[in-house]
């Protein structure tokens, strides 16, 4: 039976659990709730506080313990104390701790670009550069008496336990905001991994689909077809009364596109409504089991914490296991289609998932801003485009458009180079060795991006910095434009001297007559000046032509004048 | 084409657009007859729109679900086969990419409504192929498809042809597919016409040498390897009873004609008995296309063979 109490104004839950006793200190916080020059500084603080690991979702973090009373009331003040002072060292200590590379999870930045939930899928760029303000800010924003929520399954609630937090708000689950123009959708994910996500309401019924869903692509994957090690679901409530559901498919050597194939194949079984009573039956039962399970071991405590921050009602078993027993194949069915309907597909390989009636997610951008067009060195597809609403990178057909007013963050390195990223996820690289007179557009991207949303990057080692391309072009610069030139100095000087010879004659002809000149008639001298006229119409020609090409690639070469 | 194909009634059942008519003859036929039979009409024209209202009828509808995909399929090859003046847009591409996507989505349909149809696992796998879906998903389907039917000799065909190379690829794969498949194929199946298909489609990989077909052909199979493998896999199929017995016999028929094995040539016409000589169209009761157009005019190749081998004993 779980009980409603608080504890220092913090809002807290208790119920009796067989084995060691626990607890857990939780607050609605978490990486959804970062941006992405803030990213990390939820788990850096979380490092912070204990070494022992803690954990950091996309809504909530949490801290956690077993022991004896005294050990628990020991370790969660111990949590509150840490958070009331982080010291320059303390958090230098903590950034040691973190430097292992993590798992990121691609799924969300492909629905949420690079925003609320979609951050979770960014590496953690604030480690490096994070202040002790910024820290302080955080804490005082997030780790508060009015955020949090506390979790006892044992006998008591320690009779030593003190939660000495700072006063502050209540902060709401930010907003989830998709960014898939249409769904269902796929993307291209990593080699080896066949992933899918989507979101739902959030009940039991979506719980028993997770779950009847792991079942299928077990089956269909790992144990028919042989072609994934394991697959798996996880099922995630968030706040807003929605649900994520995960599923993930890990290849074996070779079996990639089986993987694909069969998630696919499983899922469009599911879409159908082909969902068996009897199966149905089986998860509802086991879900019922472990409901119990849990129960008794207070392992239900952290999840009903969460919904306490919510603002959501506590659950208790009976109710839960109510809701589960009720979930009838139909309403897995119907949670099915909603899941299809809204489903994200990560698609290893070069083949996608179009076939399967999937909708590509965009990867680029629709719109070419205006502004000043910045050509590519020795590199005529590749041109960065510089205006007063952001800038536009463009190489072939790929277009990479990032608006000022809707940038999440730019990555400035010391050598110059900027790397703007999109709320939607889509970035616009300027590397100044690549364009001309790019500078200028780092000045211009400087200029209009404020600071708090500039990552300051590591030096790059020089074969990091990225040269003009083809050196075969570049070779040929000299030769393009010296061709041109020699043919207008040649066709220019044969249409002088061949006019003037003409003209020559014709003076001839006029003043001294016939009989006393070189040529023998008026025939002879007609036909010397109307060739001379001929010939040198065409060298001419040659000579305008060139003249006309030596220009054009002079303006080609400083584009920023001729616009 | 199945014998006299424009007289049966499944092809004047979807001429008339009659679907129970047609449903009457599919349902009635044995797994591999069926998927052969769903083939041989799915070339016919303007059936699209039809397929599709019987589809929206009955989504379950597993018979309409195969043959829509064949259809679509079908018409892959055809637009594949044309060819397109200089002048004109080759959308080829575009097109064929558009049709397999289509036909794959109703299999894929098709194939959760009905997860132990053969003709559907069949026409996935040719799907799988057009699309280039990859080794893995192919075997998948493969194996999909023998859960639903075992031995399924025209899907087998499908199989067979994925693992066909590109461009320098080996052939070793394929060869071993038909091998192991024809050992482990019931008594009195036609599976070990794999071994010799995949033999003709391997010599005649390449035939543009200034040679005949047929001395191209001729050249390959006379190595001492696969000469053996072909008389290996004559000897323990024996003589087919049921589906694919005279696409068998000819198969083999021509493999011995080239070897100059008259007797064993003779056996296999032989077996076939009058009809298929009065009637080329019912040599190809596997659906691979019929061997002997493989070396010129199939009737006259075919009169010829059967001539030299029978001698003056017919």
């Amino acid at each position: 039976m779980i009980t409603r109490l608080e504890v220092d104004g913090v809002p807290a839950l208790h119920a009796p659990a067989d084995g060691p006793m626990h607890a857990g200190l939780v607050f609605r916080v978490g990486t959804a709730d970062e941006t992405l020059p803030l990213r990390g500084i939820t788990r850096l603080i979380e490092h912070l506080v204990t070494g022992a690991p803690g954990s950091t979702g996309p809504e909530h973090t949490y801290f956690h313990t077993r022991g004896t009373p005294t050990e628990i009331a020991d370790f969660l003040s111990g949590v509150c104390t840490a958070l009331r002072n982080p010291s320059a060292d303390r958090i230098a200590e903590a950034r040691e701790r973190m430097t292992a590379p993590r798992d990121r999870d691609p799924l969300p930045m492909w629905r949420y670009g690079a925003r609320s939930y979609g951050v979770a899928s960014y590496p953690e760029w604030a480690l490096p550069g994070l202040t002790t303000d910024q820290v302080g800010d955080w804490i005082a924003r997030w780790f508060t008496r009015a955020n949090a929520a506390l979790w006892v399954a044992g006998d008591e609630v320690p009779g030593g336990l003190s939660l000495d937090l700072a006063d502050g708000t209540r902060q709401p689950a930010p907003r989830a905001v998709t960014v898939l123009p249409a769904t269902p959708a796929w993307f291209t994910g990593p080699d080896g991994t066949a992933g899918w996500d989507t979101v739902v309401h959030r009940d039991a019924g979506a719980a028993v689909f997770a779950t009847v869903l792991e079942r299928r692509l077990q089956h269909e994957l790992r144990d028919r077809a042989g072609v994934a090690e394991d697959a798996r679901t996880e099922y995630e409530p968030r706040a807003d009364g929605t649900a994520r559901i995960l599923a993930l498919a890990e290849a074996v050597p070779g079996g990639q596109d089986g993987a694909l194939g069969g998630l696919i194949d499983v899922l469009a079984e599911l879409r159908a409504g082909r969902i068996d009573e009897d199966e149905v039956g089986t998860v509802v039962k086991h879900t019922g089991v472990g409901l119990r399970d849990a129960e008794s071991r207070g392992a239900r405590l952290p999840g009903q914490a969460f919904n306490l921050l919510a603002g959501r009602a506590v659950q208790t078993l009976d109710e839960a296991l109510a809701e589960v027993r009720a979930v009838t194949a139909g309403d897995v069915a119907a949670v099915a289609t909603a899941a299809y309907d809204a489903g994200l597909l990560m698609a290893p390989g070069t083949g996608g998932a179009d076939w399967a009636g999937y909708t590509a997610a965009p990867t680029m951008s629709e719109t070419v801003l205006d502004g000043r067009t910045h050509r590519g060195r020795g590199d005529r597809n590749l041109r960065l485009i510089s205006g007063a609403d952001g800038i536009s990178v463009v190489e072939g057909d790929v277009v990479g458009t990032v608006r000022y007013d809707a940038c999440a963050a730019v990555l400035a390195w010391p050598d110059g180079a900027r790397q703007l990223i999109g709320e939607d996820a889509v970035m616009a690289r300027v590397e100044p060795t690549l364009y001309r007179d790019a500078e200028q557009v780092v000045h211009d991207v400087d200029q209009w991006i404020p600071e708090r949303l500039r990552i300051g990057m590591p030096p790059r080692d020089r074969d990091r910095i990225p040269q003009p391309r083809p050196a075969t072009e570049r070779e040929e610069e000299p030769v393009d434009t010296r061709r041109p030139l020699i043919t207008l100095l040649v066709a220019g000087m044969a249409t002088l001297f061949v006019v003037a010879g003409g003209l020559g004659v014709l003076t001839m002809m006029l003043t001294q007559g016939p009989s006393g000149g070189v040529l023998g008639d008026v025939g002879e001298y007609g036909l010397v000046a109307s060739a001379s006229v001929l010939f040198g119409t065409f060298t001419g020609r040659i000579a305008l032509d060139s003249a006309v090409e030596l220009r054009r690639q002079q303006h080609a070469r400083n584009p920023a004048r001729s616009d | 084409m199945l014998p006299a194909m424009s007289a049966h009634p499944l092809h004047t059942a979807v001429s008339a657009q009659d679907w129970p008519g047609c449903r009457a003859v599919l349902d009635a036929a044995g797994p591999m007859e069926r998927t052969a039979l769903i083939r041989a009409v799915a070339g016919l024209p303007d059936i699209e729109g039809f397929l599709t209202a019987v589809l929206r009828a009955d989504p379950a509808d597993g018979t309409a679900s195969a043959l829509l995909g064949e259809h679509l399929l079908h018409r892959v090859r055809a637009i594949r086969a044309e060819d397109r003046p200089w002048y004109e847009l080759d959308d080829r591409a575009t097109l064929t990419r558009e049709l397999l996507c289509r036909a794959e989505q109703t299999l894929i349909d098709g194939a959760v409504q009905n997860p132990a149809d053969p003709a559907i696992w069949s026409a996935r796998l040719v799907s799988a192929h057009g699309l280039d879906l990859g080794p893995a998903e192919t075997r998948r389907r493969y194996q999909r498809l023998l859960a639903a039917a075992p031995d399924h000799l025209p899907g087998q065909f499908d199989m067979l042809r994925s693992l066909y190379p590109g461009r320098d690829g080996s052939w070793e794969p394929a060869h071993e597919f038909a091998r192991e498949t024809a050992a482990a194929a019931p008594p009195g199946g036609a599976h070990g016409a794999l071994v010799a298909a995949a033999h003709i489609d391997h010599g005649l990989v390449d035939p543009d040498r200034g040679l005949s077909h047929t001395e191209v052909l001729t050249a390959y199979l006379v190595q001492e390897p696969v000469r053996a493998e072909i008389q290996r896999a004559a000897e323990r199929s024996g003589v087919p009873t049921g589906y694919g017995r005279l696409g068998f016999l000819n198969l083999f028929a021509l493999c011995f004609t080239l070897l100059g094995d008259q007797p064993a040539a003779a056996r296999m016409f032989d077996h076939m008995g009058d009809r298929a000589a009065e009637d080329p169209e019912a040599l190809d009761d596997l659906g691979a296309g019929n061997p002997w157009a493989r070396l010129g005019d199939a009737v006259h190749e075919f009169g010829e063979a059967r001539e030299r081998a029978l001698g003056g004993a017919k």
